[in-house]
């Protein structure tokens, strides 16, 4: 029987091997633990339990220390530190988000900007359709025209919507499928409208539909600006009916079948460019050129990596928020309110406590003009003017000296400032000064978690 | 029972987590050569990169990766910021490998299927289309500019090759009298049609003056031949001018033209320092790329905005700096960035054009600058509007304006600038 590995190629991978066993942890991992009699010993902690602690000499070696050996210092550490989050940072640190979340099951497809606009590419009654995702409309929208070319049936437009300006009417759309990636939502109604109606002569729409706050809470988005994706979670439930078992059930032992016709079943250890190492049922190991397997499987080796597969053997457990301020960013809680729920998040407008709208869909940010005065910011003259449902609307041009969101500051900055109630002049409590567009979110490289309920900055 | 959101059973099965490998990025190298490849690791000062999809590894120094290959190392890979300003910029245009054979003549050539009824000869690039009209204008020359100074963008702008996308800009040399007259005539009615009556007007005062415009084209013409609408037209009079490549005004015209595109347009109210952003950028990119300027700028003002006029900066470009840095020392020019942000084409003299120039001269003038700048793009990008002089100057790395300014009159005095 011929092998199907030739000399060379497993002297060539043991050397690769060998340069991968002795992988350094990175220099930062180091800690300097002290035991009770003051003895200094430089590890870095890479397992415990509950009542000792595994720590990595330099030398490679490992040695069991009891907690009650170590300092109270130590003690709280090694009580506090998780394995998961020491992977990461040793092992998965180059993984990108969209990796991460990818490799935890989401589903992602890029986005691109119109302005500052999110825009993605889906199927309104199987029909292309451009559509703009929006954490700031409190309802979807189909643009009337497009519903009507794409076979909709648009109902009576007796109902009211409302955007910056004012109102617009709209009615009622059944819509059989809106499809986005693989997701499809069935049998939705949605309202429709004109989303020309009283815009400037000569405007175009540049989308045909937008997605709202509801869609995104059902599909529990992950929006980053950063990677110019927005993710969204798989029905775990299709998922075990269809029997395909649970996430990471399979990682570990699969089949995998070469051209020859010969079957592996175990898993991958290691791979270079052109050769994987596989370690069988049974504990034998087993080198084989990746171009030897079937389509398929040849497809799944040259998509894993060590730092994929480390990532779902030890960091699986890891929320969002741990994956992103491991890398830095700063999280914030936002909270939801109103039906569909609207995000609000904390911040300072020039040095005062303030709310914030999160909204997607406002290509810059905007304030109240009455809270952006009472905050002290420079409003000039009402000569500007906004543009949404409902028409236009006088604004001014503000100059904001500081905005603040956690250690995230921007200074000096313009936006536009207009009455945000919407119609109802008399009412400028409304609870929150403005709209954190994506001017900001974009800067800031915001990611949005409808999970986690959390919104994460990073100031470069 | 089964939930109202379902998800297609074929994509879950492509879901099972495989540990995937890096994803596979576009790498530039400081000479334009460009490789498809994961990133396989970064290790002191070299990246390892896999080739797809034949999977070969290749080690590179990470200082002899493009500016935004580099910005990406840091963002995406965890990368230490310092490798971002490492080594010399170098002039990545006249380095880059450009391969003409991948530029081919479109069968039938180029018309719009609504507005003036001439064709155009039409030759598709990897990143642009260039329609030329005239018996002796050649649009390869031309061409290959363009992909020169799209490579001197990708190179520098983190963001330039994804918000680009997959269509190209359209280039038009217009050297047939009768063409360029009928395709300003069709602009001029347009921009009236959209109801800016101003805008008519000056197409109509300036096209026979202009050397070079963009122009908005239309959607049917966009979707025919897959191009972005804001479009390149040369006035083309002296199609010698247009021989070789970078020559200097078209060298000049595409720069401007390829930084309009990245910055994404200004709002009503952040427009200013727009000017002296693009203008700058464009004769820093000329003289160079080219050793001098053939470049003249055109302002029309007036009520009907045909009062055109002509400014220029001190002759050809070769003796800008020279010129500027003596009037400088004497104290003759100030070095002042708000006031500069301020000036519109009309106010224009020479010493100002210069100073322009000075200021985009010593925003790209090394590797630490040149990530500032990115920056700064990166901004106007993002907020559509030119940041304040306070905001540049941090963007620059200075506590105060007067810090970014002492910074900058060292650069035109005693520094590298020429």
């Amino acid at each position: 029987m011929n092998s199907i590995i030739s000399r060379s190629l497993v002297l060539w991978f043991v050397i690769a091997a060998g340069a991968t066993a002795q992988q350094k942890v990175p220099e930062q991992a180091y800690r300097n633990f002290k035991g009770p009699n003051g003895t200094v010993i430089p590890a870095v902690l890479m397992d415990k339990t509950d009542t000792e602690a595994v720590l990595q000499m330099r030398n490679g070696k490992q040695i069991k220390v009891a907690f009650d050996k170590l300092n109270e210092e130590d003690q709280a550490y090694c009580k506090s530190w998780s394995k998961e989050k020491a992977v990461f940072l040793q092992k998965c640190r180059a993984l990108t988000i969209r990796q991460c979340l990818e490799l935890r099951g989401y589903e992602s497809f890029p986005f691109r900007f119109e302005i500052n606009h999110i825009l993605i590419d889906g199927k309104i009654n199987g029909k292309p359709a451009r559509v703009m995702i929006d954490t700031g409309a409190s309802t979807s929208l189909l643009h009337a025209p497009f519903a009507t070319q794409v076979g909709l049936t648009v109902g009576p437009m007796d109902e009211k919507i409302y955007g910056v300006a004012g109102e617009a009417p709209a009615g009622w759309t059944p819509v059989p499928t809106l499809q986005l990636g693989e997701a499809v939502f069935k049998d939705r109604r949605i309202l429709a409208t004109d989303l020309l109606k009283d815009t400037p002569p000569g405007s175009k729409t540049t989308w045909d539909a937008i997605l709202g706050a509801e869609f995104m809470n059902k599909l529990d988005a992950v929006i980053s600006y950063p990677d110019r994706r927005i993710f969204l979670r798989p029905d775990r439930s299709d998922q075990d009916e269809a029997g395909l078992g649970k996430a990471g059930g399979s990682v570990d032992y699969r089949l995998f079948k070469t051209k020859e016709g010969k079957t592996l079943r175990g898993k991958v250890t290691s791979k270079t460019p052109t050769v994987a190492t596989f370690l069988l049922v049974g504990g034998k190991t087993e080198q084989v050129p990746i171009d030897r397997f079937m389509p398929d499987d040849m497809a799944y080796l040259k998509a894993w990596s060590e730092e994929g597969a480390q990532f779902l053997a030890n960091c699986q457990g890891l929320t969002i928020n741990e994956l992103l301020t491991l890398r830095n960013y700063q999280m914030f809680q936002f909270e939801r309110r109103g039906t569909p729920p609207h995000l609000f998040v904390e911040g300072s407008l020039n040095d005062n406590k303030v709310t914030y709208m999160i909204d997607t869909g406002a290509g810059s940010s905007l304030l109240s003009v009455a809270s952006a005065t009472k905050y002290k910011c420079d409003v000039g003259p009402m000569t500007e003017e906004v543009w949404g449902i409902g028409g236009k609307q006088p604004a001014a041009v503000t100059k904001i000296a500081k905005v603040t969101m956690g250690e995230a500051v921007l200074t000096n900055r313009k936006v536009l400032s207009t009455k945000l109630t919407r119609g109802d002049d008399n009412n400028e409590d409304i609870g929150y000064v403005g709209l954190f567009g994506a001017d900001f979110m974009r800067e800031l490289e915001a990611v949005i978690t409808y999970t986690e309920n959390r919104i994460f900055l990073i100031q470069r | 029972m089964k939930r109202e959101l379902i998800f297609g059973m074929l994509a879950i099965g492509m879901l099972a987590p495989v540990g995937r490998a890096a994803e596979t990025r576009t790498w530039m190298s400081r000479k334009g050569g460009t490789v498809e490849a994961e990133l396989g690791g970064v290790s002191g000062d070299s990246v390892t990169l896999v080739t797809t999809p034949d999977s070969k590894q290749i080690k590179l120094k990470i200082e002899d990766l493009s500016l935004a290959d580099r910005q990406h190392l840091v963002e995406v890979a965890g990368a230490d910021a310092g490798i971002i300003t490492g080594g010399k910029p170098g002039l990545v245009e006249k380095e880059a490998r450009i391969d003409i054979t991948k530029f081919k003549r479109l069968d039938g050539g180029l018309f719009f299927p609504e507005g003036p009824s001439d064709s155009y000869d039409c030759l598709e690039t990897p990143h642009f289309l260039v329609a030329s009209a005239g018996r002796k204008v050649r649009p390869n020359h031309v061409a290959e500019t363009a992909e020169r100074m799209w490579h001197g963008m990708a190179f520098q702008h983190m963001n330039f090759r994804q918000d680009w996308g997959n269509k190209r800009m359209l280039i038009l040399l217009v050297e047939d009298r009768s063409a360029y007259k009928s395709l300003g005539d069709w602009y001029a009615n347009s921009v009236a049609a959209r109801g800016d009556q101003d805008g008519a007007r000056e197409v109509k005062s300036t096209w026979q003056k202009l050397g070079s415009t963009t122009i908005t084209v239309p959607d049917t013409m966009t979707t025919k031949y897959n191009i972005d609408p804001r479009t390149l037209v040369f006035n083309v009079t002296e199609p010698t001018k247009f021989h070789k490549d970078l020559e200097p005004f078209p060298t000049h015209s595409i720069a401007g033209f390829l930084l309009q595109k990245q910055l994404g347009g200004v709002s009503s109210f952040g427009s200013k320092g727009y000017f002296a952003v693009l203008t700058g950028h464009a004769f820093f990119k000329e003289i160079s790329l080219t050793g001098k300027t053939e470049t003249n700028l055109l302002a029309a003002t007036g009520s009907s905005r045909d009062d055109v006029a002509t400014k220029q900066g001190f002759k050809d470009g070769t003796s800008w700096a020279r010129t500027l840095r003596s009037m400088v020392r004497g104290g003759k020019v100030k070095v002042q960035l708000a006031p500069m942000l301020d000036w519109k084409p009309e106010d224009l003299g020479p010493e100002k054009l210069v100073l322009i120039y000075s200021f985009a001269y010593y925003m790209e003038s090394d590797s630490k600058r040149l990530a500032a700048f990115a920056k700064m793009v990166r901004r106007i990008e993002s907020s559509n509007q030119i940041p304040a002089p306070e905001e540049i100057a941090k963007i620059f790395g200075f506590e105060t304006v007067a810090a970014f300014e002492a910074d900058w009159q060292a650069f035109i005095k005693e520094g590298e600038f020429k």
